[in-house]
Parts: C-alpha cells; structure tokens; sequence
C-alpha cells in the first residue's frame, strides 16, 4: 500500500509545482515559438495556422497548418478559463504529470514480462524511473519558452505506452487512443518536429518489436496494426500533404534543406562540425551539464550495479542498453574520431541535415531510454534487497532526483532572467496600451505591412510588461496576433536587410523610404519606451543592427521624423506612423516604371537606386529579356487598379484602361504556388477604399475569410501561364500581361493554390477522425455486450 | 593457435591487468585522443576475452572505477581533454560488457 501512497503524493506534487513557476496572474511567453497561442489561441489559430502564409515579413507561402487541432482545444479551454496564466500552469502539469506516468506504465509493462517478478520493486522502480525521466538534467534545462515540439517530453512516452500496450494485448482502445492523440497534438507529428518524431519513433517502434516478438513473445496484431497506420495517416493528413507539396516545390526553403547537395554541405554538416567541441560525453553519462549538479551521477551507478546484481531480466536490460548505447552514440557524436567521420556521411542520406543540432534532437530519445534502462537496473537492485531496505533506498533517490531537479521544481529552469541589468524574467503580462495598439493595428483600412521600431538583429518583437517585472521577447506580436505582416527584424527583411541597414547608417532617408515602399512597408510601428532599448540594450537583440541604426529611443525618434508620415495612433509608449505619401506603395500594384537591374552589379536587385517614382518595380535584366522584350517598354502610367485581400491566399483584382502590357506586382514571397486567374465574368469587389498614388491603385477593407463565397471558384480555370510568373524586386510576384487593347475592364482571381491542397486535406482527416469515433463506439458497444453476458 | 591460447589462458588476469593499465595510463599520462589507442586496448581486451571468456562482472566494475575517475575529473576540472577521454572510455567498456554480459 505504501507505493500506492507514494505514487499518489508524487502526481500530486507534479500537478501542483508548476502553478509556482510563474506568478499568478502572469505569462510565460516569447522564444522561437512565440507561445502567444496561450495569450489569444483564436487569433494565433485565424493568422498563423489557417492559411498557407507566414504572417511576418515578406510572406513566405510556407503551411503551418499542423496545430490547428490543439489550437482549437485551447480556444475551447479559453472559454471555460480566460487567464492564461491558468491555461499555462495546467498544461505544464498535463505535461509533467503525463511524462511521469508514462514512464512509470511503461517499466510496470516491460517488469511483468521478467522471468521473477517482486510488485514491490516493481512499483518503487518505476515511481523512480518516472521521477528520473521528469527531473535529468537533459529534460529539465528545456522548459523556458518551451517550443511546441516540447511537448515530445510527453507525447513520446505516452504513444510508446500505448503502442506497447496495443502490441502486447492486441486491444484496439490503444490504439484508437493513440491516434487520438496524435491528432490532439498533431504537431509532434508535423514538419515542425520532423528531427523529434525520426529521432524517436523509428528507435521506439523497434524497441517494442523487439520487445513483443523475442521477450514478450507474443503475436503481432497485423490487420490492426495497417488500419491504425491508415488512420494516422489519414488524421494526419490536413498538415502532412500540404507540407509534402511543399517539399516537391523546387522553390520551397524546406525543398533545398531536404535535397540540395550544397545545402546539405554548408548547413548539415558545417554545422555539425560546428557542434562537435561542444558535445561532450561526460555531461552525457553523468547527466549533470556542470560541476555544481553532479548529484544524478547516481544514475550510471545503479546502471552498473543493475548489471554486476542482475538476476532476473538479463535479456531486457541487454536489450535495453543496446538500445541506450546507439542513443549516447547519436546524442555525443564525439565516441572515437570513426564515428565523427560515419556520423559526417549520415548527413548525405537524404533529410538527415534535420539532425544537424544533433545535441537538440537526441536529447529527448537519449533521456527516455536511459531512464528505461535505469529502470530496469534499479529493479534488478531492489530485487535483491530486504523490503524495508527497498524503501529507503527509493527514499534516498527520490530526495537526490529531486534535489537534482530542483531548478525545475522551483520554477528557476522556466522564469529566467532575460536582462540582467533589470533583472528581468520571462513572465510577464501586455500593458492596457500595448493591447489597444494592438486592437488598431488589427483593423487598419489596408493589407500593408508594417515596420516594427526598434529593430532586432533576428525576427524578435520586444513588449515590457507594465511593471517591468518580466519582458516579451520573440516572434512579433503584431504579425501573430494582429494578422498584418510586420518586419521586426532584420532576418525577416527578405533580400533588402543589408541595403535597409547600409542606407540607415548613411542616413539616406529618401532611397530608404523608397525601399520601404518596395518591401510594401504602410506603416511603421515604434515602441519609444526607454526600458527596452536605453536601459537594456542587450547585444542579442541589437549587437548587428546597432551598428547601423540608431542605439537610443531619442536617436529613433530623429529617425522616425526623417522616414514617416503622419502619426495615425499613439497610446503610452506605442505609436503608429504612415510612411510617406510618395513612396506609399500599395500590396498589389502596377508600376508605372520598370527597371532592369543585373543582379552580378549590386549586393541586392535593388542595388541601382536610379527610380525617382513611386510604383517602381525591379526586375532582373535576364528575366525581362526572357519575357521577349524590354521590360522598360512595360511602364504604365494609365492603367488603374484596385483589389480587395480575400484571405492571405486569395485576393480579388479589377485592372481598367489596360491597353499596352504590363505586369502586375503582389508584394508577397515569390512561390510558384501563386497563380493569376482571368475571370471572364465582374466580381463585385466591396467595402471602404484607400487610394495610392493619385487613384493609381485602390484597396478596398481587406478581409480573412477562411471559407470564403465560391472556395473553388478558379478551381476549372485556366490561370496566365507559368512562365510569365516572374520574381520582381527580388522577392515578389510579378506577372507579365498582355493587354485588351481597349478600355475594357479586367478582372482577376489571384490565389496561393497551395491552400487548396489543404482544404481537400483536412476534408481526409475530417473523415479519419469520423471512423476513429465510429470505431470507438464500436468497441463501447461490444464491450457493453461481453459484460452483458 | 593452441600455443597462443594456452598462453591467453595462462596468463589471464596479467592480460586483463596491462589492458586495463593501458587505459589508466592514457587518461593520466598521455594527451590527445587516438583511436588507435582505443582499439588496440580493446582487441587485447576482446582477445582476451574471446579466449578465456571471463565474467562481465570484472568489466562492470572496471567501469565503476572509471565512472568514479569521471566524477573526480568532472568535479575538479570540468569537461577538460581528461574528462572527455575517461568518458569514452566508459562507454566502450560498458558497450563490452554488454556484450560479454548477452554471451553469459
């Protein structure tokens, strides 16, 4: 009974720690991932994971479709519980309570199949071995700002569980639960975790096989092992064929990292190469990534003393530590000068550059099947001890674990310090005036993007809390929750980064506002507070870009009166500038002067600052002699045109007095999925209009509609063709048109087809998910009828 | 062949002793790491062992003083040269006991 107890006490204590980590009422928020899907999941879920389009930057047509199904669990749980600080700490708990019990189901399975079976070292092993998984130093030192593929740190024992439990029993309710799972966090299985998911499936799946086939002995359920792979695949398909489109699009940043030969050379193995001084074995085995936390070095010990004590389940912990070895192998790399140069070649199998951050990737494989193999080597010691002395030796290493996790326990390994001069941390809460801009920001009259000020060095957004007790620091907040396309950095500015910092630094305001104008930059957005830039300027946020731009929120307010028009909205701290009127370029546009620049001449195609207009569009001189003609003959001064934003991946375009060619301008990323569709009938374009240019362009209220009237309108219509799609200053859509050669109006469909791809998709796993409940209440209805009779 | 392995037989333990000498020697003494080093101490360990087939047990406990060594080095100098060498040398030896360890 006292394991019982025990047990009881430690889920009670996993479910209650993390609502210490942060204080009440606070966020634990920012890092690569932005987390903002817990401050406001329903505008995350509408601008980031709805449509093919990144929200930030240049738009790049890149799918994030992978977390609408946890997306939408937490828009539902937001409206039972509307503080984030709750949804935060309860999902901690979910995640630290179910990694535990995982761990613990697992070593109760894999113990009831040893030849001598003791249920009380069987319990105390696997309450420990739970306890180890949770609280190594290799699982604790990750949960700041913890990305979404964290959350493996659950999701990988929990479907190994279930998988090894579907394999042993042939009970279809694993396996239906594990595919319910994955499609709850069907962003583990998504591109987003593809290192996590083939660093850890492939390892685990063989391990179970091993397992069930020459350990358990037991026969494989086949026919429910190929439905099961259907449906995951099927469940998965609303984020899995849209990324597989992507990754056979030539074009596509995820195509050159799976299959270019030099890619594979410069960021695989450079980087792998980069890493190596840095893998160090003995942080590995010891568990204790510096001198002050060698307490887990206890681990390895019972490993060894498992083996020299080992009675009872020789061939599982065999098994077990082969499967450890490889592990320790991928994770250090750096085993014998061999492996370096075997592990070098690994990186030429297609997609193996994934692993590059091989430190990252196996981290979580490695920490699962050591704390599996300890496990198994803690039972073989409790095996042999007395009862009373089973329990303090488990009492003992439950009071080292937790000593050793003590960071995580205290919340110090999630509310970090961020500026130290401040002393800063992590959690923190938006300001009433930071949450009004952001409400303005969401219903600007145009699809125009927008420049955030001060500008980082990566893509970073900085938001002080009110009391500056905690700050904002990662993906703008603007793009993700506002749904306008914002540059917050310069690793976002597209091909125009140095030539935005060059002109900056040689302060020629005229040629940057121009440049402005080309990205589609409407507005500029700056955060004069002194706290985020004059009290805390942090080089990793401003070490590059300071050099050029200016390093104090005085020196930016100069700026700002050189590059802006006039201030549209100033709340605090927050304000909201236009650029300037003659250089305010709209989304979609007809330049009136086209310039041909060569590419092998400038840093950039923008490099040849001699255009003295607005509407000014750059094409590479190769690609205007390739459309037959010069490309300075396709300037147009007449021609009008206006066009309302459907949704991020479809717009609306109605072009009048169009009567010489001329090409037509989207100031998105160029992607070959972008496809223009002459419509033989008026599309009723409506809503408020904002003019540019003397009424040369017009857009109406841009809208975001997810199923918008007549979804596949262009679905049987012939687009203009392929190879009049053309990149324009050196990022956007361009198309070249042929005129009517009257003053006829023309109307245009201009659609990212890609996002079609994902409609058919979901409509897949929408019906995957109707057969998994079918399924279920199948097996509710056959059970009812056994226990009947 | 016969001479070698009564010879093997014979001098067993001496064998086992200079291997696992050569590993002290290496983490004290010497600087740099080479794989020839590596893999020459473990064919005479192998060899030894596919000879004699003496018990996982000596293995196991080698890597013991070797993990022990390891926290040592690891608490006074850190992850330095010495550490790291240790550290493999764990590992390989634990790779062979698991070997012997499955031949059991």
């Amino acid at each position: 009974m006292l394991h019982k107890k025990l047990l009881l006490f430690v889920i009670l204590f996993l479910i209650i720690i993390p609502f210490f980590w942060i204080p009440f009422g606070s966020m634990d928020l920012g890092g690569d991932a932005s987390r903002l899907y817990f401050y406001d999941p329903a505008s995350y879920l509408y601008n980031f994971s709805l449509f093919h389009v990144v929200p930030q930057g240049i738009g790049h047509a890149d799918p994030n479709f992978f977390s609408i199904p946890y997306l939408l669990l937490l828009v539902l749980l937001q409206l039972i519980i509307p503080d984030p600080y709750f949804i935060i700490s309860i999902y901690s708990a979910v995640k630290l309570c179910a990694a535990f019990l995982a761990v613990y189901l697992i070593l109760r399975e894999l113990l009831n199949h040893v030849k001598k079976i003791s249920e009380t070292s069987s319990y105390i092993a696997s309450i420990v071995t739970g306890l180890v998984y949770v609280f190594m130093s290799t699982m604790t030192d990750n949960w700041d700002k913890a990305l979404l593929s964290h959350d493996q740190v659950f999701v990988n024992p929990l479907s190994f569980w279930l998988l090894l439990k579907f394999l042993l029993t042939s009970k279809s309710r694993y396996l239906v639960s594990f595919l319910l799972l994955s499609f709850v966090v069907s962003h583990s299985f998504s591109y987003t975790s593809t290192p996590a998911f083939f660093a850890f499936f492939p390892l685990a799946i063989i391990f179970i096989f091993c397992f069930a086939l020459f350990i358990a002995k037991v026969k494989i359920p086949i026919k429910g092992l190929l439905g099961g792979i259907i449906l995951f695949i099927g469940l998965q398909a609303f984020h899995l064929f849209p990324q597989a489109m992507n990754l056979f699009d030539s074009n596509s940043y995820i195509n050159s990292r799976v299959f270019n030969t030099q890619s594979i050379d410069q960021e695989g193995i450079r980087y792998y190469i980069s890493l190596l001084p840095i893998a160090k074995v003995s942080n590995y085995i010891l568990l204790a990534f510096g001198r002050d936390r060698l307490i887990m070095f206890f681990v390895p010990l019972v490993i060894l003393l498992g083996f020299i004590f080992n009675k009872v389940n020789k061939k599982l912990l065999i098994v077990t530590s082969v499967f450890y070895i490889v592990c320790l192998l991928l994770l250090s790399a750096n085993v014998t000068q061999v492996w370096v140069e075997v592990y070098k070649s690994f990186f030429y199998i297609p997609g193996f550059s994934m692993f590059r951050n091989f430190i990252g990737q196996w981290l979580f494989v490695y920490s699962f099947f050591y704390s599996i193999l300890f496990g198994l080597s803690l039972y073989s010691c409790l095996y042999v001890l007395k009862n009373k002395l089973r329990y303090s030796f488990a009492l003992i290493l439950i009071g080292l674990i937790i000593v050793s996790g003590w960071k995580l326990v205290a919340g110090g390994s999630v509310n970090k310090v961020l500026f130290n001069g401040t002393n800063t941390r992590v959690a923190t809460s938006f300001s009433r005036d930071f949450i009004d801009t952001i409400s303005f920001i969401k219903v600007l009259p145009t699809s125009g993007k927008i420049l955030t000020l001060p500008l980082t060095d990566s893509f970073y957004q900085v938001v002080p809390s009110n009391d500056y007790k905690g700050v904002y620091i990662g993906p703008s907040v603007i793009s993700y929750i506002s749904g306008s396309k914002d540059f917050a950095g310069y690793q976002v500015l597209g091909p125009y980064g140095n030539e935005f910092l060059r002109l900056a630094k040689e302060k020629k305001y005229d040629e940057l506002k121009k440049l402005l104008g080309i990205l589609g930059i409407e507005y500029i957005y700056w955060n004069s507070d002194p706290f985020i830039l004059d009290k805390n300027y942090e080089p990793f946020l401003y070490g590059f870009v300071g050099n050029s731009l200016p390093q104090s929120q005085a020196d930016y307010a100069e700026f700002l009166g050189k590059i802006t028009g006039k201030k549209i909205w100033s709340k605090g701290y927050y304000h909201l500038y236009e650029v300037d009127d003659k250089y305010l370029t709209p989304h979609i546009y007809i330049p009136k002067s086209i310039q041909s620049v060569d590419e092998k001449k400038s840093d950039t195609p923008a490099g040849d600052w001699n255009g003295d207009r607005a509407f000014v569009v750059y094409v590479e001189s190769q690609v205007c002699s390739e459309l037959n003609g010069s490309c300075n003959a396709m300037g147009n001064n007449k021609t009008t045109l206006s066009f309302r934003r459907v949704n991020p991946t479809k717009y609306f375009v109605k072009v009048s007095n169009a009567k010489s060619p001329y090409i037509l301008v989207m100031s998105d990323a160029y992607s070959s999925g972008w496809k223009l569709y002459r419509s033989d009938t008026a599309i009723k374009i409506l809503g408020k209009l904002t003019k540019y240019g003397n009424g040369y362009a017009s857009e109406f209220t841009p809208k975001n509609e997810f199923f918008p009237e007549n979804l596949f309108e262009t679905l049987f219509l012939s687009n203009i063709p392929e190879k009049k799609h053309i990149m324009v200053n050196g990022y956007a859509n361009g198309w070249k048109i042929e005129s009517s050669g009257s003053n006829d109006e023309q109307y245009f469909v201009l659609e990212l087809v890609n996002q079609r791809i994902f409609y058919f998709s979901a409509v897949i796993s929408g019906l995957s998910l109707i057969a998994v409940f079918i399924w279920i209440v199948l097996l509710y209805i056959r059970r009812k009828t056994i226990i009947r009779k | 062949m016969k001479k070698i392995r009564k010879f093997v037989k014979s001098r067993k333990s001496g064998l086992i002793v200079i291997a696992l000498i050569a590993v002290i020697v290496d983490v004290f003494f010497l600087t740099g790491q080479s794989d020839i080093k590596y893999f020459g101490v473990l064919t005479l360990y192998g060899f030894v062992y596919w000879i004699t087939k003496f018990g996982s047990i000596t293995t196991f406990l080698f890597c013991i003083f070797l993990l022990i060594l390891l926290c040592i080095y690891y608490l006074l100098l850190g992850t330095v040269d010495a550490t790291e060498k240790i550290a493999v040398w764990f590992v390989l030896f634990f790779a062979i006991g698991v070997i012997q360890k499955w031949r059991e």
